[in-house]
This record gives C-alpha cells, sequence and structure tokens, in this order.
C-alpha cells in the first residue's frame, strides 16, 4: 500500500514537474504570491540556504534505522520504518494577477504518520483548506496476550479456562500468549472554508472528521486476586461541525457560530473471559462486561461581540451554551449468570449537561500613561442528568454489594471570576501594572459548597528596547472554602479529615522573571527563572505542599557569515508533600495520629540543548548540528511517625528517564533545483520505572494477574535518511 | 450577587467612558499624520527627482477601506521603495495581495501602516514617519488591529500577552519573517513561544510529552491562541474551560456519563500536566501517590505502598497502570455497577 501510494505520488510529481520546470527556466520566479521568505539583495549574490523551506520542492530517499532497544517507544507517535521515503512536497501556484492562490502539501507519504494538505485561495473572496493526518500510537512489541476475538468481545481458550478453573491457575495460558505489535492510530480529515462576500463579513464552516482504529492497553479486572490486563478493540468516531459569520467594521464586530460534535464509539462494552474460570459461580464469575467510552454529542453557539469607544476603550464579550448529552443503553448491572439479577433504573443513561459560559472583558486607556482592564468570566456546567436511585451494584462481576451513595453523585460547578488591573506606563519602556483577581466557585456533590480565592499581582514589564528585555511577575494569592460537608467524604469511607486539593484552603505565592539582553547583532543572552509555593493549611490528610522551582539560561551567538551557535539549559525542581493514613475506619486506628505517614515527591529536570550552525563549507555546501538532552528524575520519600505501629517502609527506588537526541542535517547543492540531503538522527533514551521494570513485570502471568507484559525499555537509535532535494 | 455587581461595575465604566466619545478616539484610521505631516500636493519628487504620482488611494480609514478617493499626505509605495529596499520584502506576503481589500496593498501600501509620507520625504533628518522601533508597544499594537481586528484577533485587547506589554512585533515580523507561516520572528512557532515559556516547551521535549508536540504534528497554537481568547482561560482556543479544551479531541472523555469523577468533569488539568512530564500519561504525579492525595479511606487507598510491595508482593496496585490496573474508567463511567470506575 505504501509502495502505491508513493509510485502515484511520483508520477503525479512528475507531471507537475515538467511544465513547471519550464516555467522556472524562462526565467519566472515563484509567483510572488507564494513566495514565502522575502527576498533580499543578498539573495541575488549569494544562493539561498538550502535550509530554507520554499513553497515548491519535494524530497525522495530513503531511510534506514538501526534500533537497539525498544522500537515500539521509538516511533510512538510517528513511523521511522526503513524504505522508500518521499516527503516534504510543496507547491504553490499563484495567478499572476495575484486573484487566486493554490498550495498543496505532503509529508511521509504511505507511512503511518502521513499527512496531506491542501489550500485554495481566491484572495479577499473565498478560502477552502483541507488535510489529513493520519497518527500513529505504537505501545508495544513485548505485548502478548491469550484474548482474541473483535468488536469489544474478548475470549479466551475454553479448555485453558477450564484448566486454570480446575487449579492450573494462570500458567495455563503462557504457551497460547502469542507475541502482537500493541498499536493504535488516529485519522484527522478536515476541511475549511471561509467565504468573504463583503470586506467586512466573513461566513465560516468547518468540518472534522477523526477516526480511532487499533488496540489500548486496558485494566479489566475481576478483583484484587484476578486483575487482568487486554488489548482493548478501540473503534470510534468524532464528526466535528462548525458554521459560523462574522461582521466586523472599525469598531464593532459581531460573531455567532454554532458548533456540533458527535462521538461515536463503535465498541461501547467490553465482554471478556475470565482467566480464572469457564463457568459462572457466586464471587466468582466467567466473564465480565464493561461499559467503554459511551457516544456522545455536543452542540454548542455561540455570540461574541466586540465594540470600541471612546477614551480607547473596548468592551469584548462573549455568551455561550451548550448542550452536551449522552443517552446510550445501561448495560446490565452484571452478566454473571450466577448472582440475581437487579432491575435497572432506567434504560438508557439521560446523561446531560447544560453548559453557560459568559466573558466580558473591557479594557481602557483613559489617559496617556495608564491603561484599566476588568474582566468577569462565569462558566457554568448544569447537570441535568436525571437523579438515579442505585442501592446495589455488582462489584467486579462478582458478587452484590450496597453502594455508600445510593448512585451516583450529581457534580455541576460555577465560576465566576472577576479580574481587575491598571498600569502605568509612563517609565518607558517600563510597565508596571498592578492587579486583583477574586475566584468564586460554587460545587454540587462536593466536599466545599462554594470556594472563594483572592489574588494579588504586581508585575513590571520593559520591551521594545533592541537590546533588553525585561519581565517580573509576583502573585500572592488566598483560597478558602466555605460549606463544608465531610459527610460527602464519610459516606464513602473517606477520613473525615482529608482534602481534596482542588478545593481546600490554599495560599499560593508565585514569582516569574525573565531578562533578555542583546547587546550586540551577534550575541543574545536570556536568563528566566520561576518560584511556585502552594500551602494548604487547613488540610490535615491530603496534599499539604506543593512547591517549583525552575531557572531558565540562554545564550545564542550569530555572525554575519552564518556562523550561529547557542546553548540553552533549563533546571526544574518540583515538590508535593501528602500525608495519608494507614487505619481500618471501623477501629480506634482510624483516628491514631500514630498511622499517619507522608510521601514527599521531587521531581528534578535537566535540560540542555546547543545547535551549531557552521558557516557554508564552500558555495554549495551547508550543516546543522543540534543536540538536546532531557534527564528527569523522581523520588518518593516515605515517612512515619515515631513510634508508629505502621511497619518501617522500605523506599522506593528513583524513576528517571534521559532522552537524546543529536541531529545532524548536511545538504550539498548538485545543480541550482537539486541538493543531495543527509539526515542523521541518534536518539538514546534510557528509562526506568519500578511500575514498568521488566525485572518486575516478567511475564505474563503475575502473583495475581494477567498481563500483557507491557514494560518500559531503553533503546538507541541511529536513522539515516539521505535522497535528493527537487526545487523547482 | 457577586456577578451582578460585577455586570454592574463593568457597565457603568463603560457607560462612563462611553459618554466621552471623541475625547480620545481610538485611532480611525491605522496610522494618523501628526500635525507635522501637513498635506501636500499628490505629485512630489523623490529623493532621486523621478517624479511620483501618489495616486487616488484613502488613508484607510477602516480596515475595509476600499473605495480610493484622493488624500494629502501619502505618496505611494514606489516613493518608499526607492530608498527603503526592504519594500520588496512583503512580496509574497498577505499584506502585498492587491486583490484583498483588507491588505494595505490595497490602500496604501507601506503608509497603511507607516502613515501618510510625503512629510516625511520632506525632512532631512527622515522623522516624521510612524517607525515601530521607536513606538510604544501600545502604538504598534493598535496599529496591526487596525486590520487584524477579527478572528483569532479580536481577543487581543486585554489578553494576558497585550497586558504583559507584549505587542504584535514581539512575535511577527512583517519585512524580514524567519518562518514560512505566519510571519514569525523565528523559524518555528515552537521557537517564538520558547522564548518566554521555556518550561513548557521543554516539557514537550520530554520522554513522556503530549502527543505528537515533537513530532511536528502539534503545536503550541494547535491548544493556544496567543491572540487572547474571548471564550476561554490561559490563551485556549477552543471551549469555555481549560476542560472543554481537552475533550475537544479527546472527544471520549467528554461526557457526560451515569458516574462522574469529579475533578475529570472540572479540570485535566488537575491530574495531568498538558505540557509532558515524568510520568506515565503525563500525570502531575505518579500514581499510586497521585490518587492518595485525595483517597485515605481505609484499607486499599491508603495503604502505603513502599518497595517490598513492587519487588517482593508485585502488587496489581503497584506495577504497571497502578490504580487504573481495576479503575479504568478513572474518566467516568456508564456502567451501573460503575461507581467506582470498575465497569
Amino acid at each position: 500500500m505504501r509502495k502505491l501510494s508513493l509510485m502515484v505520488l511520483l508520477m503525479l510529481t512528475g507531471a507537475f514537474v515538467a511544465p513547471q520546470r519550464l516555467l522556472a527556466q524562462t526565467a519566472t520566479p515563484a509567483p510572488a504570491a507564494a513566495q514565502p521568505a522575502p527576498a533580499s539583495a543578498a539573495a541575488e549574490t549569494e544562493p539561498r540556504s538550502l535550509f530554507d523551506v520554499t513553497d515548491r520542492e519535494f524530497f525522495i530517499g530513503g531511510r534506514v534505522s538501526s534500533i537497539d532497544g525498544d522500537p515500539a517507544r521509538y516511533q510512538r507517535y510517528q513511523d521511522v520504518r526503513d524504505g522508500l521515503l518521499f516527503s516534504n512536497f510543496r507547491y504553490a501556484f499563484a495567478q499572476p494577477d495575484g486573484s487566486a492562490i493554490f498550495k498543496v502539501r505532503a509529508n511521509n507519504v504511505g507511512y503511518r504518520d502521513q499527512e496531506y494538505f491542501a489550500e485554495y485561495n481566491r484572495v479577499g473572496k473565498l478560502s477552502i483548506t483541507g488535510g489529513y493526518q493520519g497518527i500513529p500510537q505504537f505501545y508495544s512489541v513485548d505485548t502478548m496476550t491469550p484474548y482474541t476475538g473483535s468488536g469489544g468481545t474478548l475470549l479466551l481458550s475454553d479448555s485453558a479456562q477450564r484448566s486454570a478453573q480446575s487449579g492450573a491457575g494462570l500458567n495455563a495460558y503462557l504457551g497460547i500468549s502469542p507475541q502482537f505489535d500493541l498499536m493504535e492510530r488516529r485519522d484527522i480529515g478536515t476541511v475549511n472554508v471561509v467565504a468573504t462576500p463583503t470586506p467586512k463579513l466573513d461566513v465560516t464552516a468547518s468540518f472534522t472528521t477523526q477516526r480511532h482504529a487499533g488496540e489500548l492497553p486496558w485494566g479489566a479486572s475481576f478483583g484484587f486476586s484476578n486483575d487482568v490486563e487486554v488489548p482493548l478493540p478501540y473503534q470510534s468516531r468524532t464528526n466535528d461541525f462548525t458554521v459560523g459569520t462574522e461582521w466586523t467594521n472599525a469598531k464593532n464586530m459581531l460573531r455567532v457560530a454554532y458548533n456540533g460534535s458527535w462521538f461515536d464509539n463503535q465498541a461501547p462494552t467490553l465482554t471478556w473471559d475470565s482467566p480464572l474460570r469457564l463457568d459462572d459461580a457466586s464471587g466468582a464469575p466467567g466473564r465480565g462486561q464493561m461499559s467503554l467510552w459511551p457516544s456522545n454529542s455536543a452542540q454548542t453557539v455561540t455570540f461574541s461581540g466586540y465594540t470600541k469607544l471612546a477614551r480607547k476603550t473596548q468592551i469584548t464579550g462573549t455568551f455561550s451554551y451548550g448542550d452536551w448529552s449522552n443517552n446510550s443503553t445501561l448495560l446490565p448491572f452484571t452478566i454473571n449468570s450466577a448472582l440475581p439479577t437487579i432491575a435497572l433504573p432506567r434504560a438508557t443513561a439521560e446523561a446531560e449537561a447544560h453548559v453557560f459560559s459568559t466573558n466580558l472583558n473591557l479594557t481602557s486607556h483613559p489617559a496617556e500613561d495608564w491603561r484599566f482592564g476588568a474582566r468577569f468570566r462565569n462558566y457554568t456546567y448544569d447537570n441535568h442528568t436525571p437523579a438515579t436511585s442505585i442501592t446495589q451494584y455488582v462489584a467486579y462481576d462478582s458478587s452484590v454489594s450496597t453502594t455508600p451513595t445510593g448512585g451516583p453523585d450529581l457534580y455541576a460547578h460555577n465560576r465566576t471570576t472577576f479580574d481587575a488591573d491598571a498600569t502605568y506606563d509612563k517609565l518607558k519602556p517600563v510597565a508596571l501594572t498592578v492587579g486583583y483577581t477574586h475566584n468564586g466557585n460554587g460545587y454540587d456533590a462536593r466536599t466545599f459548597k462554594s470556594t472563594g480565592e483572592d489574588v494579588f499581582r504586581v508585575s513590571a514589564d520593559a520591551v521594545g528596547t533592541s537590546w533588553a528585555t525585561f519581565r517580573v511577575k509576583y502573585e500572592v494569592g488566598s483560597r478558602t472554602g466555605s460549606g463544608l460537608d465531610t459527610t460527602q467524604l464519610t459516606a464513602i469511607g473517606e477520613h473525615p479529615e482529608m482534602r481534596y486539593y482542588d478545593l481546600a484552603d490554599r495560599t499560593r505565592n508565585s514569582f516569574t522573571g525573565q531578562v533578555d539582553i542583546v547587546p550586540s547583532d551577534a550575541w543574545t543572552f536570556s536568563a528566566s527563572g520561576g518560584v511556585l509555593h502552594d500551602n494548604y493549611p487547613g488540610t490535615v490528610l491530603g496534599l499539604q505542599k506543593s512547591n517549583g522551582v525552575t531557572s531558565a539560561f540562554s545564550a545564542d551567538y550569530h555572525m554575519a557569515n552564518g556562523l550561529g551557535a547557542g546553548a540553552t539549559y533549563n533546571f526544574e525542581r518540583y515538590t508535593g508533600l501528602q500525608q495519608s493514613h494507614e487505619g481500618d475506619s471501623s477501629t480506634a486506628q482510624f483516628n491514631d495520629p500514630l498511622r499517619n505517614w507522608t510521601s514527599d515527591s521531587t521531581e528534578t529536570v535537566h535540560y540542555f540543548s546547543i545547535f551549531v550552525t557552521p558557516p557554508r563549507i564552500g558555495p554549495n555546501t551547508e550543516v546543522r548540528i543540534t543536540y538536546d538532552f532531557s534527564h528527569a528524575a523522581g523520588d518518593n520519600l516515605y515517612t512515619i511517625p515515631v513510634g508508629s505501629p505502621i511497619t518501617p517502609p522500605n523506599q522506593l527506588p528513583e524513576v528517571y528517564n534521559q532522552l537524546q537526541q543529536l541531529h545532524i542535517d548536511a545538504r550539498h547543492r548538485i545543480k541550482r533545483n537539486l541538493a543531495a540531503t543527509f539526515t542523521y538522527l541518534y536518539e538514546p533514551l534510557s528509562i526506568y520505572d519500578y511500575a514498568f521494570d521488566p525485572s518486575v513485570v516478567n511475564g505474563i502471568v503475575q502473583p495475581s494477574s494477567l498481563v500483557m507484559g507491557y514494560v518500559y525499555r531503553p533503546y538507541t537509535a541511529n536513522t539515516f535518511t539521505f535522497g535528493l532535494r527537487y526545487l523547482w | 450577587m457577586h456577578q451582578r455587581i460585577y455586570l454592574a461595575a463593568i457597565c457603568l465604566l463603560a457607560a462612563t467612558f462611553a459618554t466621552r466619545v471623541g475625547v480620545t478616539a481610538w485611532p480611525a484610521v491605522s496610522v494618523q499624520a501628526s500635525a507635522s505631516q501637513a498635506p501636500v500636493s499628490q505629485t512630489s519628487a523623490s529623493r532621486e527627482g523621478v517624479v511620483i504620482t501618489t495616486g487616488t488611494k484613502t488613508p484607510p480609514s477602516t480596515s475595509q477601506a476600499a473605495a480610493p478617493t484622493p488624500q494629502a499626505g501619502y505618496v505611494g509605495s514606489d516613493t518608499c521603495t526607492a530608498c527603503h529596499t526592504q519594500g520588496d520584502s512583503l512580496k509574497g506576503t498577505p499584506h502585498a495581495q492587491a486583490k484583498n481589500p483588507r491588505s494595505p496593498e490595497a490602500t496604501h501600501g507601506c503608509e497603511s501602516c507607516h502613515g501618510p509620507g510625503q512629510a516625511h520625504v520632506d525632512d532631512d533628518a527622515k522623522g516624521h514617519i510612524r517607525k515601530f522601533g521607536q513606538i510604544t508597544p501600545a502604538e504598534t499594537s493598535q496599529t496591526c488591529l487596525a486590520c487584524h481586528n477579527r478572528g483569532n484577533h479580536a481577543g487581543w485587547e486585554g489578553s494576558a500577552h497585550d497586558r504583559r506589554n507584549l505587542t504584535c512585533t514581539t512575535c511577527h515580523s512583517v519585512h524580514s519573517p524567519k518562518s514560512t507561516e505566519r510571519q514569525l520572528v523565528k523559524k518555528t512557532q515552537t521557537e517564538v513561544c520558547a522564548t518566554c515559556h521555556k518550561l513548557q516547551v521543554t516539557k514537550t521535549e520530554r520522554a513522556v510529552a503530549h502527543m505528537p508536540v515533537r513530532e511536528g504534528k502539534m503545536s503550541c497554537s494547535s491548544c493556544h491562541n496567543p491572540h487572547g481568547s474571548i471564550t476561554n482561560v490561559k490563551n485556549l482556543k477552543t471551549g469555555g474551560s481549560v476542560a472543554e479544551l481537552c475533550v475537544s479531541c479527546h472527544t471520549e472523555m467528554r461526557g457526560p456519563t451515569l458516574f462522574e469523577h469529579a475533578p475529570v468533569r472540572e479540570n485535566c488539568a488537575t491530574c495531568h500536566d498538558p505540557h509532558g512530564s515524568s510520568n506515565d500519561r503525563m500525570l502531575v504525579v505518579r500514581m499510586p501517590m497521585l490518587c492518595q492525595r485525595c483517597h485515605i479511606a481505609s484499607k486499599h487507598p491508603a495503604t502505603l505502598y513502599d518497595k517490598d510491595q513492587i519487588t517482593t508482593n508485585k502488587s496489581n496496585r503497584m506495577f504497571g497502570r497502578s490504580c487504573v490496573n481495576c479503575h479504568s474508567n478513572i474518566h467516568g463511567s456508564n456502567h451501573p455497577s460503575g461507581q467506582f470506575f470498575m465497569r
């Protein structure tokens, strides 16, 4: 298929090339309207850089890779298989009078990550663009599974199930679990149309369709002692349609738009065999069933506009209303035939929400040196799903249990933000700003009925000078909750002193700053940093602190002869301190502070990047070199109080990942319109995570799990791409 | 109650300003002539002494100025390019589309942005012209916004970048762009954004990063509108909340579902870092610690899972996807037995 596509494109290319070459040779430059880069006087004396992208070119050549290690991770979202490569195809054509422009683009033709783009622009009147993208998601080549089937039903060998049921356990699957490549792909097609019937009016329409196909790693458990990992069949399509119109004159804008989005899961149910049994029994099913992402839709209408008033004042406003719904058929509580049937509360989900969003923005420059702004925002997620009484449910398709809440919580929320700031910029180029924000949030079915947060900020920004840019900002905020309802916690067995960190009382201090210095045309220096401190003073159990420190330094050097080099170093450290409690809620343990324990996580990241652009080697050869290094390490430290009855923890090992990328790209001009190119990519990844450690997940059969063997493995990849770049 | 007060305050402020129309109005033209830019005849001599007809173009009194009428003070682009060779640099860019009535080329060419040039031509010191390197960021923005006042640009006024004193030329270059699209001051959009947002950009370069940014099929503007959003926070280009932006692509997570997980419904960024992280699935902290920040019920949610649980016991609460090995429908369940997201 890939080769066929390639041949077709080559023929098409040939058809294009022949006449266009004639055009080029008759001294007709590429149409002005299609040329992206400015021409300069220097360009006439020195050939254009071979690294400048043009609107009429293509690459044809080959690609070869050597991958030592995990080829799936190397190709997680791309396809770099060996073979012929036709890519970077660009063609643009403009009518001589500039009345119309046509562009097409294609990359990685025939590969899983191929993409195509086309545009027709009737200048000032009509624009039509369309495209297609394939995005692979390659998980693993290490995976094995005994499951077979399709369409949402995954089956095991009856004899193996019977064998497991009679005592052989999961080892019954060792010999019948072939390797398979675990991958999924996303195909996205889109068409956009913009018509401009009058200079003041735009009418827009777009359609996007997105298809998922393939398999995902998925947990499908029958309980603590029977955890199963399956290759989830995933087939879905989302269609989005938007139509709108916008009218604008010098002082006003009005816009109205409609968006409809429909997600259709073509495999909405997963039914899978239990690896431990063939026959249903109370407490031990032979097969389980779960609901996957339900098909759903969202319809949204949006009205927007602005008007410009006196004193350089502008009011901008948007109001939107959305209706989200999911009315998928409800599955039975269980398909375990040995369990009693529980009546469904209704046949379909009838899940619905109304979403209202209002944004108002006022800006004004009433005096030469002053600027004021005020913003109001309200966002309401109004849950219209009918109350549902579900007093019993079936846990793991195994046993009937009583629900702690009597049915689903109908979550809803409302956010109201008021923000105002004032800027004084007489101290040019420095602009000083003070601002205040109040966030008022309301919640249904959560621990706090509402939260309020006040944030004050000051900032100084100096831009506009040619040699220096300076920015700093400091924010201090305090959030408090009200209407605490601890029954929302105790009803589900949570400790009443636990606080959800997205609602909990919080103080926040943050600082960011950046300085860029350009002392000469050759040099640019930059330094930036930031500090974030979040404290949760009212939280006994849960997240107590979350901090971050970041810094970055860079220097770039550019000479007029083309020599350039630069380096960047970034440092990041994030920490989080949380406290938990290990104790049975039915005993005195639950309130014993000696059973509290803390987890202190630290994540440290070093990032380093350099680039080198040597001067041209002779008149026709150019090279670019870049190197990127990223090392991230995560630590976790458990602590328990002195005298705690909790077993002293054996600390977890450090996890890390280190990604390096060295790119060398060399290009040599053979003729005016032909260049040989050679690209080399060296990409080693070293990675360790105890959760995906091959020595831990060392097979598909684990003590209480049947898994697929998905692990983290390092790789070292060398990819060579070579070929010809043709410009016409 | 608070909403009404805020609304009233904004309306009051607006009304106060609106009643004083004409005091310091928005520039009705993209560039206003200063007092020293006195009207001159429509024909003048360039520096080379060539007689140049200034034509019959009108000032861009609006972005849609299309009907040419004579206007004093304008000399025409040919006069400009006699000295300023960078005028050629507009070729091939949208600014040079004469067929587009919204383009400067359809109105006053160079003078659409730089202002009427006659006074500049007549001034030996070569002042009296709008020089973008010498005006404030706000003035630069106002010049560009005279035409770029619709679509993605409609939210610039009061946007996060506007409030930090950025302007159009911070990221874009009309005459010497380095990119093939959008006339950016650097070769790629990512490079431009990294000028200030280094940490967010380098997160996309990590081993666990948002797909497929590093591969070049997404960029910052896939999610953000750097010109400001009139519907969402954080310059997000779609929807009215962080979650709405995320589910515009991840539609399978949109729901609503029978059983919902509150942080999923409210903000994806409670658990995920959308730019990238060191943890599987871009989680802000690895599991089970992430889940244990909020779930401290007795028994397994509050268990201290140490090294022995992974190496000795091989607990299925630790290896692989940890908590999500069982709670696989963590983003919401449509199953009547899905209270704990296991079905």
